[in-house]
């Protein structure tokens, strides 16, 4: 264990083998009566002590909105020692209504040392029986993740926005899909970080009038802080793929679309937002979505044609990682979309 | 790289789970000065376009006879917001809100500010992009309905240009008996179809309401006992602390079978009751709910002796303070009949329900707030642990529509211990708890919904008028025969009349302990 690793916040520290038995003396010795709830599995992996940490207060805030059987997993696996330890605690809130306490579990652990198996069998052994498993991969995609312990999660959510080489990753969780065939769903927490933006500009062409602007489109211009860029490309990725363009050129960014239109695009940064501002443009319509900083929503400027203007605001979504996971859970839907706007974007990965 | 866009398909929509944004429209709210105009319906407005599911060209058009400006409307709106916006009020939102709002003065007889409307949405229109899309919300007393909606046909805002609609959303009470509703539904039908009437219910609109269809066609494991085989009795409770208010002379005239059995109980009822609809279309689910209506079996005046119970509210205690007896409320009648609570039996004739009795209950000034539907089955066979001697009590699910919105199931359980001593436990799923959080208000899913054309929580005229049909019996005789059943009176605090637990106790039942 690192000689600067204070485990006080992750509870109770307990034998790996007693877990079971412990949590249910957490249930019972409470002092007062707490609900205990649980709708979902929420495994967390992560590779240092300090993540362990910062994940033990994001739990206690994601159990707010999302009951679940929290299991914290860190692997340290250049430590010089084989070891593993474990903690407990619960996280409690007053529900809704105010009158009772409601808890989530917290299960920790770190793995320290390279045992082959050994992730797999702390995540099996631990789950609340027939709930989904929802796994949050921090950082890059491992050999620790195996086809074993694919073949059990219903949802594995990543960050791309992460990830040292994202070509080389990308390349992995494809294959890593096509090989399984588990039913589980992909979801990356950067493409979540799009997705106020895509819903507003979808809203935006819900419009009968507006819609057939769309295929009129012939620029488009994403802006983006710096260190967001793969949140633009795989925004810039969904348009395209959405709307059937292909590659003319990658620099610049040229498509054509079915009929042979070309359209360029522009990908811009700025400091700011994740994503500040985008625009679609036509010979005689205009589309823009730009978010002032600070702001909590995205302003919509429509100019069509015969003058009108229409100003519109929709919510810009969150920016806090614990709110993109709460806003992950909270939805039900396809990673279809999102794998094929991956495929757009892979020669500018 | 499969998507293409169509003519007709947004392309960008494709697998995002949120719900279209519905056309653009104008909103034209008649009664804008009411209390629900600024507790309800511009809350529920102002909360769906900070949730950025308004469609940009949108108007709001109140319309009432007090005079005022636009702005006069936006600052009253805004601090109404503030108090009753569940999302509280954001300026950003405001700002673009506040100038799609507008402010109509006409006399609700006046035939001029209806051609004035018209010409003011025509320009909106054109402003704005609204598209000739008309949404009128009628949130006046029943008795402005034929007048408005006649003026609304004369100056052709009935009528609209190929591809934009309009439709109009009623408040109940949908009439005060089966005539007057027919006579409503035929003066709102001749100005618009039915499928253009939207007649609002707001527990149509709750979570829980729409969960018990969720409940019994999404899981496997309840259709096949939910019917007389497996099911003992259904009970229907709408309770609350409250007395009458300030609504003296309208509950005089109304009472708790108008007010709330004939709509909100019933409509539960129907929900419990319904056959699996062919699919999720508004018909679909609206005649399945209508054949549970129609199957009500009609009472005689002697079954409204034997199976119905009103009961009023004497003097009593409510939350540790003293409160008056319904009599003395400000505005009622001392000699008043009229009936605060009201508990009933009623039978459903069909296959599914043959024997199985659906009491209703709804009471004013009774000890607790909620409103639940328990389902309670048959007892376990008098074997092994259900002896005669030491009988168990039975199995109920319990849908609690409000507060503390869920579900529970009792169940029996063995003690720890040498001795087989069985106990009741209930397991019991919160929403509150489970999902943390807070479910839209109902009328912002059902503006939506009326805004989308989607009219599966909205009434029915043949289900409003066979509610009433059904009511209407138990209304005659009490007050049309010769020798009425007598009013039973309650203290206020306690859980209704004896009358009313007589009237299960005959059937060897009990009411739920909520």
């Amino acid at each position: 264990m690192p000689a600067t690793f204070d485990p006080s916040r992750l509870g109770t520290p307990v034998e790996i083998g007693q877990i079971g038995r412990e949590l249910k003396n957490l249930w019972d010795t409470g002092d007062s009566a707490p609900t205990r709830a649980s709708l979902m599995n929420f495994a967390i992996y992560c590779r240092s002590t300090e993540a362990l940490a910062e994940n033990t207060e994001l739990v206690a805030e994601f159990t707010r909105n999302h009951a679940c059987r929290a299991l914290i997993v860190c692997v340290l696996r250049d430590a010089p020692e084989p070891r593993a330890s474990a903690w407990i605690n619960a996280h409690c809130h007053l529900s809704r209504a105010g009158a009772k306490q409601v808890c989530c579990e917290q299960i920790s652990f770190l793995l320290e040392g390279k045992i082959k198996g050994r992730l797999t069998n702390i995540v099996f052994s631990n789950l609340d029986s027939d709930l989904p498993l929802y796994f949050w991969w921090q950082g890059d995609l491992s050999e620790n993740l195996n086809p074993h312990l694919w073949s059990w999660i219903d949802r594995l959510i990543v960050d791309s926005l992460c990830w040292h080489n994202p070509k080389a990753q990308f390349e992995r969780l494809r294959a890593s899909l096509s090989a399984t065939k588990a039913r589980l769903t992909l979801r990356d927490l950067n493409w979540t970080r799009s997705l106020y933006l895509r819903q507003a500009l979808s809203q935006i062409f819900d419009h009968p009038e507006n819609l057939p602007h769309l295929r009129e489109v012939t620029q488009f211009a994403i802006t983006s802080s710096p260190e967001h860029r793969s949140t633009a490309l795989l925004l810039l990725g969904w348009l395209a793929a959405q709307l059937g363009w292909d590659w003319k050129s990658t620099a610049p960014i040229v498509f054509t679309d079915a009929q042979g239109k070309e359209i360029s695009a522009e990908l811009r940064e700025a400091e700011g937002a994740t994503l500040s501002g985008l625009t679609l443009a036509s010979a005689n319509a205009r589309f823009a979505l730009h978010r002032d900083p600070g702001s909590h929503y995205l302003h919509a400027a429509l100019d069509l044609p015969g003058g009108h203007r229409y100003h519109h605001v929709f919510p810009a979504g969150p920016d806090e990682i614990v709110d993109l996971l709460d806003e992950e859970i909270s939805r039900a839907s396809t990673d279809r979309i999102y794998l094929r706007a991956l495929t757009v974007i892979a020669p500018l990965l | 790289m499969n998507a293409t866009p169509s003519s007709t398909a947004n392309p960008l929509r494709e697998g995002l789970s949120s719900r279209p944004l519905p056309q653009p429209c104008s909103v034209i709210i008649f009664g804008a000065s009411g209390d629900l105009t600024y507790r309800k319906l511009i809350p529920a407005l102002y909360n769906i376009a900070a949730d950025g599911d308004l469609p940009a060209a949108l108007s709001v058009v109140g319309f009432a006879r007090r005079e005022k400006s636009d702005e006069t409307f936006r600052t009253e709106l805004k601090e109404a917001l503030g108090k009753f916006s569940r999302s509280g009020l954001n300026e950003e939102v405001w700002s673009s809100f506040h100038d799609r709002v507008f402010y109509h003065r006409s006399e609700f007889g006046d035939a001029d500010g209806y051609k004035s409307l018209a010409a003011r949405l025509d320009q909106l229109d054109e402003e704005r992009g609204t598209r000739g899309n008309r949404l009128f919300y009628l949130s006046v007393a029943p008795s402005e309905f034929e007048g408005i909606l006649n003026h609304l046909a004369d100056a052709g805002l009935n009528r609209t240009r190929e591809g934009s609609w309009a439709r109009v959303i009623v408040e109940k009470p949908f009439g005060t008996d089966l005539p007057s509703a027919e006579a409503l539904n035929t003066v709102v039908n001749r100005v618009f179809s039915e499928k253009d009437t939207y007649r609002i219910d707001h527990y149509l609109g709750k979570e829980t309401a729409q969960n018990i269809m969720v409940l019994r066609f999404a899981n496997a494991i309840f259709e096949p006992i939910w019917n007389n085989r497996y099911i003992d009795h259904v009970q229907i409770t709408a309770a609350e602390p409250l007395g009458v208010e300030q609504r003296g002379p309208y509950y005089e005239s109304s009472g708790a079978l108008r007010d709330m059995v004939q709509n909100h109980l019933l409509q539960l009822l129907c929900l419990t009751a319904m056959e699996p609809p062919t699919d999720l279309g508004a018909d679909s689910v609206r005649d399945e709910k209508v054949k549970v209506v129609r199957s009500l079996r009609p009472m005689s005046a002697e079954d409204v002796a034997l199976n119905v119970v009103r009961g009023q509210y004497t003097a009593g205690a409510i939350a540790g303070k003293e409160v008056k007896a319904y009599r003395d409320e400000d505005r009622v009648n001392p000699q008043s009949m009229t009936e605060t609570y009201v508990a009933l039996k009623a039978n459903i004739d069909n296959w599914r329900w043959e024997g199985v009795p659906f009491y209703i209950r709804m009471g004013k000034r009774l000890p607790k707030s909620g409103t639940e539907i328990a389902v309670q089955f048959k007892c376990a066979p008098s074997v092994l642990f259900n002896k005669p001697s030491e009988p168990l009590g039975p199995n109920v699910l319990v849908f609690r529509i409000q507060p503390d919105e869920g579900i529970s199931l009792r169940m029996q359980c063995k003690m720890p211990g040498a001795a087989v001593r069985i106990e009741p436990v209930k397991m019991d799923f919160h929403y509150g708890t489970s999902f943390g959080k807070a479910s839209p208000e109902a009328y912002e899913r059902l503006l939506l919904d009326a805004m989308a054309g989607d009219a599966t929580l909205f009434a029915r005229r043949d289900e409003v008028e066979c509610a009433w049909r059904f009511c209407d019996h138990i209304e005659h005789a009490w007050h049309q025969q010769a020798n009425p059943p007598p009013v039973a009176f309650y203290p206020s605090g306690s859980w209704g009349p004896k009358e009313a637990d007589d009237l299960l106790a005959r059937d060897g039942r009990t009411w739920r302990r909520m």
